[in-house]
């Protein structure tokens, strides 16, 4: 899943090394434009709903933490 | 009373700081900070106070109303918080926006006709919004004491013109603990490189373009509507450039000026607000223009209202037009619907006429240009043509946003390219222009960030001994906020124009 998932982002996002850092909304690499789309990427793909309480650092600092994020949601 | 004001300098704050200063505990002080609050306000706005203690005791009960509902009942969460809503923004659509919106209709009340806006209603409304929100999605915790929540949206610091300061980034300094003597020289530093800012540069250019350009008092006055459209289109084009050049410093100096006393107030007693501007005027886009002006507005907008529209309704936008035709269009019809509603809400916070939503709308269409393909085109030619792309961008907002009316604005631009019959030049606009060309090239520079690299670099070279860290810390934390006290004093004694623009937000 977890390659399906940068596939998926590379394609979308092209602008973000994904590999770059493992605290990528720490160190500002994601604008908020940009976890907007990844977060538009996931929700048309797996068909999940992201809300809110959603948006926190830990969710998104790297791209283990995305994938771990859509598990959740998809369980 | 404004912070460059006589009064506000030689009594209201010296008299708040004694008293702060002899108060002993965090719970003292904030009384006092309360008490002085509550005179600041009231001495500005003595009828709308009511409203301000109104409105913050509602957003206290409704804020421990959601603090007290289980999270499991999301329902009953949620229904506390639409009911926050309603109350905040129903008042200020009563007070802000009802007379335009009766007039929509043709038809308005005798009470709405004589309501005036509150004082920073705008300004405190957002933040008590940030504080009901915060606890409702468990950023925060819901104050136990009304009066911490009334001096959360009082504090006279940053109540009426900003910046907007949310609940959670200031709540711990507030109320659990803050040390108010480690910043204390830098925020006199602070204040008065602000005070400075907005007595010797933004009054100054506001009194050139006004000599240019016809002041606010004479442009609102409706009677003098065809003699000020016809005043206008005679000023010659270099006039009219001149004119929107100082208007535009003035803007920028008057309103970062607010925000840098504000910060400066705050942190003389230990509170760190957030920066509200980071030199909008070095930037090359709309985009990124709007990431450095009015900072504290735009995160609210994006925290408050852009990610609930674009995980909510908006993904809902995207899902339908994927759907029925392809990925790419649902990207930009999700994109199109947030930035629609986020930028007239951007419009209408500035100004309660449906014309400043075109203005929203005016800003939210060259964004969506540079979004789609302009900002690509922009990085591939040299930096000075995007330079003065924003520039002509600029140019062409503040003729609106000066003239608050489109038929000035109409007029404004057409002088601007001589298409009035007016001249290029006159001899009255470049005696102004040769009188003021190092105000205004002054004013240029200091608005980028060439004089604090400076600043820096000599801060720099001259720390390397004990003795010149010492020096420069007596130059920086005495010398200078001295120095420009006084020359402030000077200009406002000898001086009458003092306007304060935001005020009006």
């Amino acid at each position: 899943m977890k390659q399906e998932i940068l596939e998926l982002l590379e394609d979308a996002v092209p602008s973000v090394d994904f590999s770059a850092s493992d605290r990528m909304m720490d160190d500002g690499l994601l604008d908020s434009l940009t976890i907007v789309q990844i977060i538009g990427e996931l929700s048309m793909e797996y068909d999940v709903e992201f809300s809110f309480e959603d948006l926190v650092p830990d969710n998104f600092n790297s791209i283990d933490s995305i994938v771990a994020l859509v598990e959740r949601k998809l369980n | 009373m404004v912070f460059s004001s006589l009064i506000f300098l030689y009594a209201f704050l010296p008299l708040c700081l004694i008293a702060y200063a002899l108060c002993h505990n965090l719970k003292a002080k904030n009384i006092c900070l309360l008490v002085f609050s509550i005179i600041f306000y009231t001495w500005g706005e003595p009828k709308y106070i009511l409203l301000l203690i109104a409105m913050s005791f509602f957003d206290w009960l409704f804020a421990l109303l959601i603090q007290h509902t289980e999270k499991t009942e999301k329902k009953k969460r949620k229904c506390w918080l639409t009911l926050a809503c309603i109350v905040n923004l129903g008042l200020i659509g009563l007070f802000k926006y009802g007379k335009m919106l009766f007039a929509t209709v043709g038809y308005v009340p005798a009470f709405v006709e004589n309501l005036t806006l509150p004082l920073g209603i705008s300004f405190y409304t957002f933040q008590l919004l940030s504080y009901v929100i915060d606890v409702y999605r468990g950023e925060a915790e819901a104050q136990k004491e009304y009066w911490h929540v009334l001096l959360f949206a009082a504090l006279y610091h940053q109540c009426i013109a900003g910046p907007i300061v949310r609940y959670k980034t200031i709540a711990n300094e507030l109320f659990v603990s803050r040390d108010d003597k480690a910043d204390l020289a830098k925020g006199c530093f602070r204040f008065s490189l602000g005070l400075a800012k907005k007595v010797l540069l933004a009054n100054t250019f506001g009194e050139l373009a006004n000599s240019l350009l016809l002041s606010d008092t004479v442009l609102s006055d409706s009677a003098l509507f065809s003699a000020n459209n016809s005043a206008l289109s005679n000023v010659s084009v270099t006039g009219t450039w001149i004119g929107l050049i100082v208007a535009t410093l003035q803007m920028y100096y008057d309103f970062s000026a607010y925000s840098e006393m504000a910060i400066g107030l705050g942190l003389m007693v230990g509170l760190h607000y957030p920066e509200n501007f980071n030199y909008p005027y070095i930037a090359k886009t709309a985009n990124e223009y709007w990431r450095r002006w009015h900072m504290t507005l735009g995160q609210w907008f994006r925290d408050y209202l852009y990610y609930p529209l674009t995980l909510g309704p908006a993904m809902k936008i995207r899902k339908f037009f994927t759907k029925k035709t392809n990925r790419k269009t649902g990207m930009f019809m999700q994109n199109l619907f947030t930035m629609l509603v986020i930028w007239s809400c951007t419009g209408l916070w500035h100004g309660a006429a449906w014309s400043y939503v075109l203005w929203g709308l005016y800003w939210c269409f060259f964004m969506l240009l540079e979004q789609s393909f302009l900002q690509k085109w922009l990085e591939k030619i040299p930096g000075v043509f995007s330079h003065i792309y924003l520039f002509i961008l600029l140019m062409l907002e503040r003729t609106f946003f000066r003239f608050g009316d489109l038929r000035y604005s109409l007029t404004v631009v057409k002088s601007m390219f001589g298409l009035n019959g007016n001249s290029f030049s006159d001899f009255s606009s470049l005696t102004l222009l040769k009188n003021n060309l190092f105000l205004i090239v002054f004013g240029i520079i200091a608005a980028t960030p060439a004089i604090k690299l400076i600043c820096i670099y000599l801060k720099k070279k001259m720390s390397c001994s004990n003795i010149g860290e010492k020096m420069v810390a007596f130059v920086e934390y005495a010398v200078i906020p001295v120095v420009l006290l006084i020359l402030s004093t000077g200009a406002l004694v000898g001086g009458s124009y003092n306007p304060f623009l935001y005020y009006r937000f």
